[in-house]
């Protein structure tokens, strides 16, 4: 029964799909791939409207596509003869490779219809699309970055999901290789190459990179579909010049761009396209108005929910609460060159070694040889398509960042190939031998991503797939605890990404978003000490009667500027703090008021490295005499340099002291007590804390100082309930 | 280009990101501070402006920077708050695991101190004993030089609440400084803490 629910939802939002792009084609292009790639842009932007209108319901979704496929009779426009032109001519070599293609991919269809288990897929891909189904719509998540992303896929996962759950969301990820390969297929054909496209299939369809990502909820093989699809479409413009075939292109651009930000190359591409060959207004004005529509609502609505329209990106343009720029650069930072030494690493990295998130195929090394290819006109447009969609490779230099160009690449590589007898069926044979997922398990490091064969019993959910999950997604169990321990509503902080797509509380992750690094502080400077507030940077003048004050950062460098507490003085007593007061802080002025809250726990954070021109001011509103300024904060923020202003209600501000004098404060009793109130304060019901967290032990051992009690235990974690 | 619609789109954004720039002060949480009427608290540190009024005896009257010579009978003061010498429990809740209370309290006595190269080695190792209230805490043998951390859960009834609690160290021996001065060891902070 689930199984059947899984394939329901899966071909029936590719059936929709299918009628969608049947309906923006007609006859202009009868080939499915191209149907059903094009048709899910516009799938995917309807289902976005109906998300934004809170209508997204099983049935809303089972009225479009029923409506979708009567409407259209996708099959009308099956055109027999063309797939039947565009089959490869029946040779031994031509069957051998086919069948190749079948068995991997009876593999990933296995791996599809199993239990959902991809890093991403089980935590944001599909917890996003859960929680939106939930919510019967889109929801304002600011506690995870990944929300900001655009959402393209998730929104043909949410019409899957809300029949198929989990796994018909991977499967419709995996219709989308399908498409690519058999596309690529018709390409070749096409050019009267039909050899070298069915090599080239082969190459992208056996990687070992895309057959995990496309078998799994991710969306890379999905955006390598609509940028080939693109590609295709402009192709047959540039020959045909159809009107009815520019919006559709507009549409798979913009679909690129909703598909993930990195599609964005693929408006550029199109736009550029058309201009250059028509040089006309109009057909740009076409391309660019539907690519437009795609691509605006995730503009928009990180705008108005996350105030940056490129969120999480950006930051230093668009300043915002929810993602600070000092881990906007740390996470650029390391995406950038994850481990590696240095950018040469990564041919044998993304290829042989799998430690960029796992691994393309060893044959891939030799892509250089496509560049044989560029003697044709048709080699350079695939390595100039090659080049465009890959132009966003070195911001994120994973394996599977290679997924989009690749289909180029292997075109231009079997274009190569093939002027040899035998190489290209050599390359591909040796290909199929490297990509067994037994033989590249042997090639990469344990933990890195790569598939497994899938027992038949499992893919059919046969077996309990608790042992399943067991095997393959080690900390199910903890999302199973969660929602079986902890009442509807909750929510969880941890430090580590759990498979929140298996349950319906809310989970903080520590890094994905500012609140949450921010709650993740208050704990950690508890348990273990970080940041705990143990300086005192005590600034005395002469006394004085002020309107306002104003600590000022001069100095530039690496550390980042933080204060618990704010204390202003006069005559030894500690001024109160009064309703009439105004607090400021540039930059990151969204938590000033945590430096004035008397207590030590919580903080104000510049949220970047520090700079001249940082400050932290106080308005009394009424002047206030005062000698003595003390701030409470970390004491190894070594790099900071303070000085302290004063106006006295003119509007000048004089300099009241340089430097500070430094001393060290003493730890404060009840600190985690006082943490994991406010913790609770700040909406968090449990925290989840693993033994190799080097926090772990502190609370286990300090239940009472904290005032926690642990509700249950599972894969290595435990789960506490704040007081 | 790009930088130019940037800056276009980030003045555009400013009236919605940046609205409310100026907050009041919020709610003020409980203070997790002694009462500021108290001449000291519960743990010192020698950089402390305030360290000398934790000071009973047996110190050097000038701290060097973070931290402070002893001499042969160094006694400090410290005021040890009621609120955390008491049980806070945990409200039960239906279905949920329970665990007996671990019993309070769970104040740690806690000291960094150095014995320099230069005394060290006039004195070889130091026995060093610690008295809370009077009675005999704990007597530890240092016979190595350089830098240590003390730390030692403190008997709760031992300790005085919300009054004043004294603890004496006394090093076994002291080594001959400038002046006549005997030395014992350097202290930078002690105190009780959780």
């Amino acid at each position: 029964m689930q199984v059947a629910a899984i394939l329901f939802g899966a071909l029936f939002t590719v059936a929709t799909a299918t009628a969608l792009g049947t309906l923006l084609l007609g006859k202009a292009c009868g080939d499915w791939p191209i149907r059903f790639t094009a048709g899910a842009g516009a799938l995917s932007f309807l289902v976005l409207l109906l998300a934004a209108s809170h209508l997204a319901y099983p049935a809303a979704f089972a009225i479009l596509g029923v409506a979708a496929i009567i409407t259209c009779r996708p099959w009308r426009y099956w055109r027999g003869e063309n797939a039947g032109r565009y089959l490869p001519q029946s040779s031994f070599s031509n069957i051998l490779v086919f069948l190749i293609l079948i068995v991997y991919f009876y593999i990933y269809f296995l791996k599809s219809v199993a239990p959902e288990v991809s890093p991403d897929g089980s935590t944001y891909h599909l917890g996003l699309t859960a929680l939106y189904l939930r919510e019967h719509g889109l929801y304002p998540v600011t506690w995870n970055l990944y929300a900001s992303l655009s959402q393209g896929m998730e929104m043909l996962f949410l019409f899957a999901f809300a029949f198929g759950k989990h796994s018909a969301a991977a499967l419709v990820h995996l219709a989308f290789l399908v498409a690519l390969v058999w596309q690529m297929g018709i390409w070749g054909a096409r050019h009267g190459m039909a050899w070298v496209g069915l090599c080239g299939a082969a190459l992208v369809g056996l990687s070992p990179m895309v057959g995990v990502d496309a078998s799994s909820a991710y969306n890379d093989v999905a955006l390598a579909a609509a940028a080939f699809t693109l590609f295709c479409l402009l192709e047959r413009w540039a020959e045909e010049r159809g009107a009815r075939l520019l919006p559709t292109i507009g549409i798979l651009a913009g679909f690129g761009f909703a598909l993930k930000y990195t599609g964005w190359v693929g408006v550029a591409y199109a736009i550029g396209f058309v201009a250059w060959k028509s040089k006309r207004v109009r057909p740009v004005a076409i391309v660019a108005a539907l690519a437009f529509l795609l691509v605006a609502p995730w503009l928009v609505k990180n705008w108005m929910w996350m105030h940056n329209p490129l969120a999480p990106f950006f930051n230093r343009y668009f300043p915002n609460p929810y993602v600070t720029i000092d881990f906007e650069e740390d996470y650029k930072s390391y995406f950038r060159l994850y481990d590696l030494a240095s950018r040469w690493q990564i041919p044998l990295a993304a290829t042989v070694k799998g430690t960029l998130g796992g691994v393309l195929g060893p044959v891939f090394l030799l892509a250089p040889l496509g560049f044989a290819a560029l003697r044709k006109p048709l080699g350079r447009q695939l390595w100039l398509a090659a080049l465009v969609f890959g132009a966003n490779y070195f911001s994120n230099i994973g394996a599977r960042f290679l997924i989009p160009p690749l289909p180029f690449v292997a075109l231009a590589m079997a274009m190569a190939l093939t002027t040899l007898p035998g190489m290209a069926l050599a390359v591909v044979l040796l290909h199929a031998v490297l990509c067994w997922p037994a033989v590249v398990a042997k090639m990469v490091p344990t933990g890195s991503w790569r598939l497994t064969l899938t027992p038949w019993k499992d893919a059919l959910h046969l077996r309990d797939p608790g042992r399943y999950y067991k095997n393959h997604l080690i900390l199910y169990p903890v999302s199973e605890l969660i929602e079986k321990v902890t009442p509807p509503e909750s929510t969880v902080l941890t430090f580590k990404t759990i498979p929140e797509a298996y349950t319906s509380r809310r989970i903080l992750v520590d890094y994905e978003s500012a609140a949450n690094q921010t709650a993740a502080r208050i704990f950690q400077s508890a348990a273990i000490g970080t940041d705990a507030p143990n300086g005192r940077f005590t600034f005395t003048f002469p006394p004085s009667r002020l309107r306002a004050i104003r600590v000022r950062q001069t100095a530039n460098g690496t550390d980042i500027w933080s204060i618990n507490e704010l204390r202003i003085f006069s005559s030894g007593r500690e001024l109160p703090r009064e309703a009439g007061w105004r607090l400021t802080a540039k930059p990151y002025p969204w938590s000033i008021q945590d430096a004035f809250d008397n207590s030590p726990v919580t903080f104000w954070r510049s949220g970047e490295a520090i700079h001249s021109g940082m400050f932290v001011q106080v308005d009394f509103g009424a002047q206030r005499g005062t000698d003595r300024v003390v701030l409470e904060a970390p004491s190894d923020q070594y790099g900071v340099r303070l000085e302290l202003d004063g106006e006295t209600g003119d509007g000048a501000w004089q300099r009241l002291a340089i430097q500070p004098v430094a001393s060290d404060g003493a730890p404060y009793l009840g600190f985690r007590r006082a943490a994991a109130e406010e913790l609770k304060r700040r909406g968090i019901d449990y925290v989840l804390c693993f033994q190799d967290e080097a926090w772990s032990e502190d609370v286990r051992r300090n239940r009472d100082l904290w005032g926690v009690e642990e509700v249950g235990a599972a894969a290595g974690g435990r789960l506490y309930r704040l007081p | 280009m790009l930088r130019l619609v940037f800056i276009v789109l980030a003045l555009t954004a400013a009236g919605c990101g940046n609205r409310a720039n100026w907050y009041p002060p919020p709610e003020q949480r409980p203070s997790l501070s002694l009462p500021s009427s108290l001449p000291f608290g519960y743990f010192v540190t020698m950089s402390d402006p305030n360290a000398n009024a934790y000071i009973v005896g047996g110190f050097r009257d000038q701290s060097e920077g973070a931290w402070r010579w002893t001499h042969e009978h160094p006694v400090l003061q410290f005021y040890v708050p009621y609120r955390a010498l008491i049980e806070q429990p945990m409200p039960a809740a239906p279905g949920t695991i329970r665990y007996e209370p671990i019993r309070m309290p769970r104040l740690r006595f806690l000291m960094d101190l150095t014995f320099p190269d230069q005394t060290f080695a006039q004195t070889g190792p130091v026995e060093l004993t610690i008295r809370l209230n009077g009675k005999e805490f704990e007597r530890v043998r240092y016979t190595k030089p350089g830098s240590q951390e003390y730390t030692k859960e403190a008997p709760w009834e031992w300790l005085r609440p919300d009054a004043v609690n004294t603890v004496a160290l006394e090093p076994d021996k002291t080594a001959a400084g400038p002046g006549g001065e005997r030395l014992g060891f350097v202290l930078t902070r002690a105190g009780f803490v959780e």
